[in-house]
């Protein structure tokens, strides 16, 4: 990480779009992810060009407009064949604003021709719907500038937050950030959110495509291309070894409309796009190796290596929070005493058991908050008559209202053995809790 | 569980020595602590190479119940097999 630190002045002198890319974060398996909060200033500012790919947000664009930071080297507007006045109201607005025309269809696709386009130092993407809030950008440079190559926005991180996230996306995205932190090694905390900042130096990285002309109604679109940019960006900057951050942001709900973007559909799509690029592109992984002068681990091979480490995350996260302290624990547990990891059968078969350990910690937890609500109900002579009465009550009630008082004389057996059964059980319960109820004195007394 | 304070216990070295599998190890453990009958405690001083491991022993009731708890066993094990020399002291 360190590495970094140094690279500052390299990047201020990195004007042109001939790539240094620095790989030696890539050695660390790709855990080069670090939320960073530095706060370095240089002499001269970099030129920040802000693009905002928009599908017909005529309606949103004053919001966001209003929200962007003073002194932006340029404004860039990808239009994406919008029918209503986009393009008109963007002009309007902001009469220097750059107006760049997608050629094929999809988010990804106006991504690429508004990144193709940007001419700053620092590129910052923006959607176009007020969800995210340009006024953060400063933020987002501060972390470029403290060392970061790749400054991405997270809703989940402290002095995060979202006011349109549903429970289901929530779910969605740890799941997805879960499959990628075992497939592609770097742990994120928001990974499907459409807000990134970066040197346009790491351009030729995300190798988007903005040339490919597809012929204009055949509705053909190309690999990233549609929504899965992001995390597209994402898998291809970390894979490269550069270094990549978190930087916490805030998610206002879309002002006008409705978003393009379904759960599902595209959940499938985001998780396509993890594995197709760990399967068909391992290029940028096999480079950032070799430069190590390693040789890239087998699939199986990351994967089992990072399993355990995944496994036990997500069963400390079901064991709870007071729970927490554990990880050192069944970390520890995995290596011997010099800390040199077990065999690798062993470590697997022992963190298996992590998982149903955390369910009959949950399990224990419930119990000990039944048996505390049993208790208070024990304890008091009054509750125990309540309750008890009700189920001695209910079926009283039921005979005496369908067959009247004989009904009660006829099943009087019954009555006595279901009475004799809840007196039995309430001192049963009493002597199996250790629970006696105050003498003498009835109730008043808690 | 009934070893001396020089070798310690961990929950690794536990699930190997019961055979047990973590997932039944470690919820028993937190059971045993809550019912005071065991007693856990970090690793000190903290290593270098590695996380700190959580060690866990027996109280002095945990060791009085244990005890009797091994008697019971034996008992009932002499009850049922009569005429074995020494029951299953372990």
């Amino acid at each position: 990480m360190k590495l970094f630190a140094g690279a500052l002045e390299q990047q201020r002198a990195d004007a042109n779009p001939a790539v240094e890319l620095h790989y030696g974060n890539a050695g660390a398996g790709g855990y080069g992810l670090k939320r960073c909060s530095v706060g370095a200033s240089s002499p001269a500012p970099p030129r920040v060009s802000v693009v905002i790919p928009a599908l017909n947000e005529a309606r949103n664009l004053p919001h966001v407009f209003a929200r962007l930071p003073p002194g932006l080297h340029e404004v860039i507007v990808v239009d994406g064949h919008s029918v209503d006045d986009t393009v008109a109201t963007a002009r309007r607005l902001r009469p220097d604003v750059r107006i760049v025309r997608q050629n094929r269809y999809g988010k990804g696709n106006a991504v690429a021709c508004g990144l193709a386009a940007a001419t700053g130092d620092i590129i910052a993407l923006v959607d176009a719907d007020g969800s995210v809030d340009p006024a953060e950008i400063p933020r987002f440079v501060k972390a470029l500038l403290g060392g970061a190559d790749f400054a991405q926005g997270t809703r989940f991180a402290d002095g995060g937050g979202s006011s349109d996230v549903t429970r289901l996306r929530r779910l969605g995205n740890w799941l997805l950030s879960v499959l990628f932190s075992v497939v592609v090694g770097s742990r994120y905390t928001d990974l499907c959110y459409g807000y990134s900042v970066f040197w346009r130096r790491i351009l030729p990285v995300l190798r988007l495509d903005a040339d490919t002309d597809v012929p204009v109604g055949g509705g053909t679109r190309l690999w990233g291309d549609g929504f899965e940019v992001d995390v597209l960006m994402n898998i291809r900057a970390v894979r490269a070894g550069l270094m990549v951050t978190e930087v916490p942001s805030y998610e206002h709900s879309r002002i006008h409309g409705v978003s393009n973007l379904n759960a599902f559909s595209d959940g499938f799509r985001v998780m396509r796009a993890i594995a197709a690029e760990r399967l068909y592109h391992p290029e940028s992984k096999a480079i950032a190796h070799r430069r190590n002068g390693a040789r890239r681990p087998s699939l199986m091979a990351t994967i089992s290596e990072r399993l355990p480490r995944q496994v036990t995350g997500i069963a400390l996260k079901m064991a709870g929070r007071q729970r927490a302290h554990l990880r050192d624990a069944w970390d520890s547990d995995l290596l011997d005493e010099n800390g040199v990891p077990l065999s690798l059968s062993n470590r697997l078969r022992h963190v298996a058991g992590y998982v149903p350990a955390a369910i009959r910690y949950r399990i224990d937890d419930l119990a000990a908050v039944l048996g505390r609500a049993l208790d208070a109900v024990l304890i008091s002579q009054r509750r125990t008559r309540t309750i008890a009465g009700a189920l001695f009550g209910i079926p009283v009630e039921m005979i005496f209202s369908r067959e009247g008082l004989y009904g009660l004389v006829t099943n009087a057996d019954s009555l006595a053995a279901l009475f004799a059964a809840l007196c039995a059980s309430v001192s049963w319960l009493r002597k199996w809790r250790g629970v006696k109820p105050p003498e003498k004195k009835k109730n008043v007394s808690r | 569980m009934g070893a001396g304070p020089d070798d310690r216990i961990w929950g690794f070295r536990l699930c190997e020595e019961a055979d047990l599998g973590s997932g039944t190890v470690y919820p028993l453990l937190e059971r045993l602590e809550r019912g005071g009958l065991v007693r856990s405690f970090w690793e000190e001083p903290a290593p270098s190479g590695r996380p700190r491991r959580r060690y866990y022993e027996l109280t002095s009731t945990g060791r009085q119940e244990a005890a009797a708890a091994i008697a019971a066993r034996n008992a009932a094990r002499r009850r049922w097999l009569p005429r074995t020399a020494h029951g299953g002291a372990s």
